[in-house]
């Protein structure tokens, strides 16, 4: 690991391993640079939250090393700047918001009840209510209301946004786009729901059973890949090494291809995050 | 630590609540029936209704991984969990002591009512102390198997020694110089007792949990 990466870098994941039964995560790397907020997909299963429960010391990796903020997130004064947002919500269901400000204002030293009320008055969410009574998405808001009122510099949400109404998520999603104007400020935002990363995400990072297929721009990444949709016969004249994955259906082929090597004769469509996402997993490679 | 507390207190609000009004029944089942005896249960109440429940509350909503990436060490983490068996018992001690007093028969001394109260309390927190570790490595789910194996183990072992026939002398065991010191020294002894299981537990605790992956 370069120390001028760990500079530019929020998080810095190297070669990081671990094998379970059934399931193991092989060389994850990838980096986040500051600034920028980065998707992290991959289907059920495929090693996002165990990915992000090393991020943050939940889980030590057999080998690789992971740098947050240009140290480890074990360090308590590290933690001070990561907010974590994870799909189970995790505040006692006995809790109410305002109890739950009594209590962090213990726990991080720069944590803010104004900005904290502010974040519930604009969620809409109850000061006395107990959680036990709140809607999915109340929880995950409250949770985001905590992870931004103590003056994080990275935010990391594991399915945050997953089993939300598309209004709340662009709720949400508004939020993330205002956290991420302060240039120090990111985000790591894990996801199978690629509509909404492609809004808001810079960078896309696509995990597929354990391993990173890959990590790049968003933007370089739509530009390098399309969609393109012709008969077996024609695909079969296009350059190889142009294809890079295949979807066979009942009108003919349909094939991830790379922009730049397809040549100027094919029509080739734009391809959505989802399709780069579903011909990875689920198209053929061209032999 | 202190925001942990806090955390626990509002999380315990009900059981507090709860475990409030069963001690007033038993408080005046003793009063009433002039026996202190009674009051064992308001110390069980306490600490195994608002101390374990705390746990439970923690492994439904998944808090325990919540606090790992808080800016609070492990240390504390596990330390603020104890550090609330010691405020929960100091308390239910200073609640008990006079009643105690108020409950015992002419015939009981002081010293004696005294001893009884700290027993009854010390096995609380030994208690506690055995089972802290075990929900810390097996969750709470599972370790609510061992509270009930913890708690009938001695009463099955006193029954079938009792249903057995050994030959001991009970009554002149019982009077034994040995048994007489330790007898007048229960106060003493308890805690001493209870503080090594407290301590030895905090540390067997702190060690699962810098173990523990989430």
């Amino acid at each position: 690991m370069q120390n001028m990466s760990l500079g530019k870098n929020s998080i810095v994941v190297d070669k990081i391993s671990k094998r379970y039964d059934g399931f193991s995560l092989d060389n994850v790397s990838f980096n986040l640079p500051k600034g920028c907020i980065m998707g992290f997909i991959g289907e059920n299963g495929a090693g996002k939250s165990t990915t992000i429960k090393i991020i943050l010391g939940l889980v030590n990796p057999e080998t690789g090393n992971v740098s947050v903020l240009g140290d480890s997130a074990q360090n308590g004064d590290i933690r001070e700047d990561i907010g974590v947002v994870f799909d189970e919500g995790c505040f006692p269901d006995e809790m109410n918001a305002d109890n739950l400000r009594s209590s962090f204002k213990y726990i991080y030293k720069n944590w803010d009840s104004n900005v904290f009320d502010d974040y519930l008055k604009r969620f809409a969410i109850p000061h006395k209510k107990n959680m036990k009574d709140f809607s999915r998405g109340m929880k995950m808001k409250l949770a985001i209301a905590v992870a931004l009122s103590h003056k994080a510099k990275l935010l990391v949400l594991d399915e945050a946004t997953s089993g939300l109404d598309p209004i709340v998520r662009e709720q949400i999603l508004d939020v993330f786009m205002e956290f991420i104007q302060n240039e120090e400020n990111s985000i790591l935002l894990s996801s199978h729901i690629v509509s909404d990363l492609e809004k808001v995400c810079d960078y896309i990072t696509f995990i597929h059973e354990g391993k990173i297929l890959l990590s790049k721009e968003k933007d370089l990444l739509m530009e390098e890949f399309g969609l393109l949709k012709c008969s077996k016969k024609e695909l079969e004249s296009m350059p190889k090494d142009a294809i890079e994955r295949v979807r066979e259906n009942q009108f003919g082929v349909e094939a991830l291809v790379k922009r730049n090597k397809i040549g100027r004769n094919a029509i080739v469509d734009k391809a959505t995050l989802e399709d780069i996402m579903l011909f990875m997993i689920r198209g053929n490679k061209v032999c | 630590m202190l925001g942990l507390m806090i955390k626990d207190v509002y999380t315990m609000k009900k059981q507090v609540k709860m475990t409030l009004v069963i001690s007033l029944f038993y408080i005046i089942f003793s009063i009433a029936d002039n026996n202190i005896g009674f009051l064992s249960f308001v110390s069980m109440f306490a600490n195994l209704g608002i101390l374990l429940s705390t746990f439970s509350y923690d492994e439904k909503s998944h808090w325990d991984k919540y606090a790992r990436i808080i800016p609070v060490s492990y240390q504390k983490v596990v330390a603020s969990r104890y550090a609330e068996i010691l405020f929960v018992n100091v308390f239910i001690f200073i609640i008990l002591m006079p009643i105690s007093f108020f409950v015992k028969r002419p015939e009981q001394e002081i010293l004696e009512v005294l001893s009884i109260l700290v027993a009854v309390i010390c096995v609380g927190v030994i208690l506690l102390a055995i089972m802290f570790p075990i929900i810390y490595k097996i969750g709470m789910e599972k370790a609510r198997v061992m509270l009930f194996v913890i708690m009938f183990i001695p009463i099955c072992a006193t029954v079938t020694l009792g249903k057995l026939d050994l030959g001991l002398n009970m009554s002149h065991f019982l009077k034994s110089p040995v048994v007489n010191f330790i007898s007048y020294h229960l106060y003493i002894i308890c805690p001493l007792i209870a503080a090594a299981f407290f301590v030895l537990s905090y540390k067997i605790s702190k060690t699962i949990v810098a173990k523990k992956e989430y």
